[in-house]
Order: C-alpha cells, then sequence, then structure tokens
C-alpha cells in the first residue's frame, strides 16, 4: 500500500507543476456545460426539457469524457517520457502500480467531476433540487467505477500504436451500460429526491466497481509483463 | 553472481537470442559488446526482469528471478537507454520516490539523499527540476537511482555516454568501488578503452549468442579491440 501511496502522490505531484491534464480536462469540462447552457437555455425556459433530466445527463457526459482525457494519459505519460521501465523495474508488486494510478486518476477526474458540478450550478443557476451532496456522492461512485475500468484499459493499451483510439473503444462499451447509464438515472433520481428509487442502480454500480476492481487489482501484472 | 542460462528470444519469427548463456561473478566487472541490432538491450531488459525470455532463466545468487520478481528487482540495479527520471521532480525529489518504492525508511533517505547525488557530482543540484538537466547530468541522475537499493547486480547500458570527461572518470570511479563491495556488473559499451580500465572480461554477442570472450589477460594484452572488430568484419550477427 506504501507503494501505490508513493506513486499516487508523485503523479499527483507531476500533475499539479504541469497542469497538462487538469487544464484539458478542466477546458473540456467548462466548454461542455457551456455549450450545453447555450443549446438548451430556451428549452429547459419553455419546459419541454426537464432541467433534473438535463443536469443528470450533461453532468455525465462531462465526467465520462473528462475521465477519458485524463486517464489516457496516466500510462501514457510514463511510455512517452520512459519512466516506466524505472516503474516496472521497483521491487513493487505491479498491483501497487494499478492502484496508485487509479488513486491519482480518481482525484484528479473526481476534482475535476466537482468543478463540472460547480460551472453547471453557477451558468444554469440550478441548485439541484437541494440534493447537492447526493449528486456528488453519485459523482465520486459513478467515477471509482470508471477510474478502475479506465487504469485498467490505460494500461493495456499503452504499448498498442493507436492507444489513443483504443483507449475509447474500448473503455466506452464496457462502461456506458454498466456505469454511465445507472449513473445518470441514479443522479436524475437524486435530484428530483427519489434516490431510493435508484437503490437498483446504485447496487449494480458498486458491483461493476468491485468487479472490476479485482479484475484490475490480478490482472495488472500480466498486462504490464513485457 | 548473476546468470543466464540458455536465454531465448524471439519476437515473431525472428530470432534475436539464441540459447544464451551468461554468467557474472560477485565483485566481477563483465563488459558486453556486439553489433547494433545483436540483442545486448534486449538480453539485459530480460536479465533486468523488464522482458520475459521466450525460454531459458536468470539466477541471481543462484535464485531462478522468475519465482519472485519483486525480490529479485529489490537486488538489481539498471540504467537503460532511458534515465527513468521525471522532468517535473528534482533530482532529490526522483531519487525520493525511487527510494519509497524500495520500501526503504525515508528517516535514512532523508540522512543520505544529498550524499548520494554528492557521489554523482549533482549535489548543487539537487533542488533543481530534472527538465533543467542537460543529457549528462540526467545521466548522473540515473547513476545515483540504479545504486540506491545497493544492489547486488548492476545492469548498465552505455552508461559512458552523455558524460563529460569528470563525469567518465566519477562513473569508472562508482564501478571500481561497487566492484570491491562484490557487486556483479554488467556493462554494455563499445568503447575498449574504458574495457581494458574497467573490465575483468568481454563478451561479444553475436548471431544470437556469447561469440567471443576475453579474459582479463587478454583484455591486458590488448586483444579486445582487434578480437572485436574481427568478429564485426566476420560479419558474425
Amino acid at each position: 500500500m506504501n507503494a501505490a501511496l508513493a506513486i499516487a502522490a508523485k503523479d499527483l505531484k507531476v500533475e499539479l507543476r504541469s497542469k497538462e491534464m487538469l487544464s484539458a480536462m478542466f477546458l473540456f469540462s467548462l466548454l461542455m456545460v457551456l455549450a450545453f447552457r447555450f443549446a438548451f437555455s430556451e428549452s429547459v425556459s419553455s419546459g419541454a426539457v426537464s432541467m433534473d433530466d438535463l443536469a443528470a445527463s450533461a453532468l455525465w457526459i462531462c465526467f465520462s469524457f473528462a475521465a477519458i482525457v485524463g486517464m489516457h494519459a496516466s500510462f501514457a505519460k510514463e511510455k512517452d517520457r520512459e519512466t516506466l521501465d524505472g516503474l516496472l523495474l521497483a521491487p513493487v508488486d505491479r498491483s501497487s502500480v494499478f492502484v496508485g494510478k487509479a488513486l491519482s486518476n480518481l482525484v484528479i477526474v473526481f476534482a475535476v467531476d466537482v468543478l463540472s458540478i460547480a460551472f453547471f450550478g453557477l451558468f444554469f443557476s440550478f441548485d439541484f433540487g437541494g440534493h447537492l451532496a447526493e449528486v456528488v456522492a453519485l459523482a465520486l461512485l459513478g467515477t471509482v467505477a470508471l477510474v478502475l475500468v479506465g487504469t485498467l484499459v490505460a494500461a493495456i493499451s499503452v504499448n498498442a500504436r493507436a492507444r489513443e483510439v483504443l483507449l475509447p473503444v474500448l473503455l466506452i462499451p464496457l462502461i456506458a451500460f454498466s456505469v454511465i447509464i445507472p449513473s445518470v438515472s441514479a443522479t436524475r433520481s437524486a435530484i428530483s429526491g427519489g434516490l431510493s428509487a435508484a437503490t437498483g442502480e446504485i447496487q449494480s454500480i458498486v458491483a461493476f466497481t468491485l468487479v472490476f476492481a479485482a479484475i484490475g487489482y490480478f490482472a495488472i501484472e500480466y498486462v504490464l509483463e513485457g | 553472481m548473476l546468470e543466464g542460462k540458455g536465454i531465448s528470444k524471439h519476437f515473431g519469427r525472428r530470432t534475436v537470442l539464441s540459447s544464451l548463456d551468461i554468467q557474472v561473478g560477485d565483485g566481477e566487472i563483465v563488459s558486453l559488446m556486439g553489433p547494433n541490432g545483436a540483442g545486448k538491450t534486449t538480453l539485459l531488459r530480460i536479465l533486468a526482469t523488464l522482458t520475459s525470455p521466450s525460454s531459458g532463466n536468470v539466477l541471481i545468487g543462484g535464485k531462478n528471478v522468475y519465482d519472485d520478481t519483486v525480490v529479485a528487482r529489490r537486488q538489481i540495479g539498471m540504467v537503460g537507454h532511458s534515465t527513468y527520471t521525471y522532468d517535473d521532480l528534482t533530482a532529490l525529489e526522483n531519487l525520493r520516490f525511487y527510494w519509497s518504492m524500495h520500501g526503504r525508511p525515508m528517516a535514512d533517505f532523508e540522512k543520505n539523499g544529498a550524499a548520494m547525488l554528492r557521489r554523482v557530482g549533482l549535489a548543487h543540484r539537487m533542488n533543481d527540476r530534472a527538465s533543467v538537466f542537460s543529457r549528462g547530468m540526467r545521466q548522473r541522475l540515473a547513476i545515483a537511482r540504479a545504486l540506491i537499493n545497493s544492489p547486488s547486480v548492476l545492469l548498465l547500458d552505455e552508461p559512458f555516454s552523455s558524460l563529460d570527461q569528470k563525469g567518465v572518470e566519477m562513473l569508472s570511479q562508482i564501478l571500481r568501488e561497487e566492484k570491491a563491495a562484490g557487486r556483479s556488473i554488467l556493462i554494455v559499451t563499445h568503447d575498449t578503452q574504458l574495457i581494458k580500465a574497467l573490465a575483468d572480461r568481454a563478451d561479444v554477442l553475436s548471431g544470437g549468442k556469447i561469440a567471443k570472450s576475453f579474459d582479463a589477460a587478454a583484455i591486458g594484452r590488448g586483444e579486445v579491440e582487434a578480437g572485436y572488430r574481427a568478429s564485426l568484419e566476420a560479419g558474425i550477427r
């Protein structure tokens, strides 16, 4: 666990200094929320589109794409800057590398999630039906699932020639039905004050998270083997 | 002692190493030469557990490294083609990270970190980010990183490249000290003068095997350069 924390701390320090991923993810999130603001302002005013539906779907589009942008870089940067071998030479289980990378990805992606929620609230003057805490908690739960799958897929695709294409091609089908759709549904329920109706979705996200945590933890040894 | 036994490596249909045997004793410096593309870097990566051999075994102290790669990696220090250093971290932070990856007490690092950088001539730049370092300074940092765990096996791939004359002397001195401490040291280099100054044996890798081997006496008699050139001219690949 110490090695995983050391990797996560190193990644976060490097990211805070370079701001490569954070700035791209931040701008992407801002642009998405602004686009939704201008595209849907009239529909929302006229009542043609429910604010609860729009918030849930727009936020999860932001979370998912920001996560893909961010997680792609987690192993790719190590590969491109020729530090991956140094990491793999370290006398630690490969699972520590997976946990460390997943932890740093989680912190970065969740920070962007929180910013996206803040942008959405600000630009739409929306208080999430007074259920902001539930929305943030669901963002965290869904992001944990996204990050676990995304970190594993990023490791799988790191040595591929077309990894920029491979990562979303592998990741999106995996997360679409297991994380994104249940998360959108649960977030909509939370905003409308009926989170109890989303118990099934939450359970399915938790189950998926546990399954991918186990797969990632045990499969990473073979994924990163030369 | 580092041993490679019957190591073969294929990339698709191409055979790079073919039932190769190599041995580096405790307190011994062996240099590895060979034409470009002979498989020297591949061999070093296999010995370092970074690449799996298609067949064969790697043993450190008589134990197969693939029985427990974590334990094996604790005994290996490597300087590769790349320096494995992070541009956005300072020299000291780079070493601190790799120290923590070796699970060593951080209190010891605070005592020894500056001394490790002093040994490679970087103490005065310990708080500078690696991004502002020249290639030679990064190479010095890579040498400090490779020595961080006092490894029993040192694998060095063209470690003198990019070093200035002072750096070459510094690394030569470090290698003599590490040899005296009983390390098994394998160096890939084409510099026959350095081989003469440092190596106990010089092996020529060609055709996927150790094609020629020069002992200390042959190195002393200056046979390495002529023998190595003859291997290259004979086209043994």
